[in-house]
């Protein structure tokens, strides 16, 4: 059953969206969107950090891609560690403050990465990013199997990781696990008190939040075929950010819906109205104001209200 | 029971704690009886949450020792404490607001088993030693019939029985409640009283408590604390009538009706 909320997700966007290259980036930023939801919404950790994870799994299989020749699966792998592994070291340092002090740590960790691109030019090719990947494939052990050259192909590789993430999240969530990053959210002077040692607890959040935002960085990777600067810079991570808040935090679904909602309204806004981040900006207060829950707290809501409202009817 | 080491369930000695230039508390020593209810007492800002954070790693002491069962306890940090055996109420109601009340003391009944707190993959559903033994607590406070709403929306006087339910949980030997019922009506009190009663018989409870009737009926020894030093200590009666406490902290208050609150 957990499984059904993403795959019915991804089957929605291979009928309606666009074009695939759309339905892939939304599926893309989604995976991104539900690391960052394991932090914020689940352990109540606001962290900037989300795009240099993300970011890092780009460049890191951007990098296998242009100096080792990798196939997807390979690259993708290495983005995933390189996720975790990142997310670990920064995470570490982080943990040592808490609220506002920790969001400040985030963010200096964050800018320290966006500079770092182009401090390191040779590596990360500066403001070009990483170009001149060969034709991305799918396979491992010198054989191939299938050519990820069709939006179509590449929409599916995306889905699939996606639907993997959101079970594996799902069950973490509701594990004994979860359920004690959920009282570091709610109280974490309480949830020491009565014999958890936090800080390790929120070390693997971001261990684990590093695994999932590194896949979805080398997806962004695999899916453009380069790795743009941007991909690294604090935006990104707003960006992120914005999606999780937006979609509802606390709920695996509105993650994917964060991000659909994101990159929907850049779709169809932006070619024609370069100022539609403020229709962003708007959607951001409102939901903050107003809806609690987000989109997908909203949508349940509206959902549950029409059921009595029908049944009242019914009666 | 194994004689001279359990003497003492719990003892401070020579603790001093400052904040800044300022001492909050000065050289107490304190030594609690296994098996005894003994109430800490005295004004606001003597220092009685502060040795209850010191007994708990929540505060460092700057200086002096905590002896838990004999053994040094004072360098070891907050969260081991419930390993050890001692486990706390908070003055200020503090609960995971918005879980179920069996989520609650699931939590609290969990978490000196950290290697199942850590398990990622299995539901928490499966935690069945822990789910047994918050229904055993809920029903043994009475918050049986609530147990699938979220703390928030307990009234007052059953979020501080839950508060004392958490510090239940997870069946320290040695409990330290900090005003059990603070803020509590006076509807509310015959259920919490009740509770302390109970527990006085199969816990060694350390309990701050400003009700001065409930306090006299339900401890075995108390501790006088004024401005960071114990001023006295000894068994109900004794206070009640040592002329200096009543100088110091009650005012003649026993006299009157004494059911009232010393704030
Ligand atoms: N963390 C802290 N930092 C600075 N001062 C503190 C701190 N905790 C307590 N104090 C001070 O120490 C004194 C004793 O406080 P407390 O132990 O809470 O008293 P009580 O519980 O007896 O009312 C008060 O003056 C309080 O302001
Ligand atoms: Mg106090």
């Amino acid at each position: 059953m957990p499984l059904a909320a993403p795959v019915c997700a991804v089957a929605g966007l291979a009928i309606f969206a666009p074009s695939y290259s759309l339905a892939s980036t939304i599926v893309i930023y989604a995976i991104a969107a539900l690391g960052c939801n394991l932090l914020l919404g689940y352990t109540g950790l606001l962290s900037f950090g989300q795009g240099i994870l993300f970011g890092v799994g780009a460049f890191a299989a951007g990098l296998s891609f242009v100096h080792w020749d990798v196939q997807a699966p390979a690259g993708l792998l290495i983005a995933t560690v390189a996720g975790a592994v990142v997310a670990t070291v920064v995470g570490s340092l982080c943990i040592l403050r808490r609220d506002v002090h920790f969001v400040m740590l985030t963010f200096a960790f964050a800018s320290m990465f966006a500079y770092a691109v182009y401090l390191f030019k040779d590596v990360t090719g500066g403001e070009n990013g990483l170009r001149g990947f060969p034709a991305m494939t799918l396979g491992a052990f010198g054989s191939t199997w299938l050519e990820l050259d069709t939006g179509a192909v590449m929409f599916a590789v995306a889905s699939v990781t996606f639907v993997a993430a959101y079970w594996a999240l799902t069950r973490l969530t509701r594990s004994a696990f979860g359920a004690t990053l959920m009282a570091i959210r709610e109280n974490e002077d309480r949830a020491i008190a009565i014999g958890y040692p936090t800080m390790l607890f929120k070390l693997l959040a971001f261990t684990v939040s590093g695994l999932v935002s590194g896949v979805a960085g080398g997806l962004y990777a695999v899916f453009l075929g380069s790795v743009p600067d941007s991909a690294l810079q604090l935006e990104t991570s707003t960006m992120i950010l914005v999606m999780t808040i937006l979609g509802g935090t606390g709920s695996l679904f509105g993650s994917f819906l964060g991000s659909l909602a994101y990159l929907l309204l850049s779709h169809y806004l932006a070619p024609t109205w370069d100022r539609w981040q403020i229709l962003l900006a708007a959607a951001l207060l409102a939901v903050v104001l107003a809806l609690r829950g987000g989109l997908w707290g909203g949508l349940r809501g509206g959902l549950a209200a029409s059921v009595a409202l029908v049944r009242g009817w019914v009666r | 029971m194994t004689g001279t080491r359990d003497a003492t369930a719990l003892e401070m000695v020579g603790v001093t704690r400052r904040f800044g230039g300022f001492t909050a508390l000065e050289e107490v020593s304190l030594s609690i009886a296994p098996g005894t209810l003994h109430a800490i007492i005295g004004p606001n800002g003597a220092g009685k949450t502060t040795l209850f954070n010191i007994l708990t790693g929540r505060l460092r002491p700057t200086a002096g020792r905590v002896l838990v069962n004999g053994r040094p306890a004072h360098q070891s940090p907050e969260h081991r404490r419930v390993a050890m055996g001692v486990a706390r109420s908070f003055q200020v109601t503090s609960l995971f607001q918005d879980l179920t009340v069996r989520e609650n003391v699931r939590l609290a009944a969990s978490g000196r088993r950290l290697r199942r707190a850590l398990s990622m993959w299995r539901p928490v559903e499966h935690d069945h030693a822990g789910l047994a033994r918050a229904g055993e607590v809920l029903d043994q406070v009475g918050l049986d019939r609530v147990a699938e709403r979220r703390a928030a929306e307990l009234s007052h006087g059953q979020q501080r029985l839950l508060e004392v339910a958490m510090a239940l949980a997870p069946r320290p030997r040695i409990l330290l409640l900090d005003e059990p019922t603070s803020g509590m009506g006076v509807d509310d009190i015959p259920a919490m009283e009740s509770l302390l009663a109970r527990l006085a018989g199969t816990h060694t409870v350390v309990m701050i408590e400003h009700n001065m009737a409930l306090t006299m009926r339900v401890a075995d020894r108390i501790t006088v604390l004024v401005s960071g030093r114990v001023l006295t200590s000894g068994p109900p009666e004794q206070i009640q009538s040592d002329v200096e406490v009543r100088r110091a902290y009650l005012g003649g208050e026993l006299e009157g009706a004494s059911d009232a609150d010393a704030e």
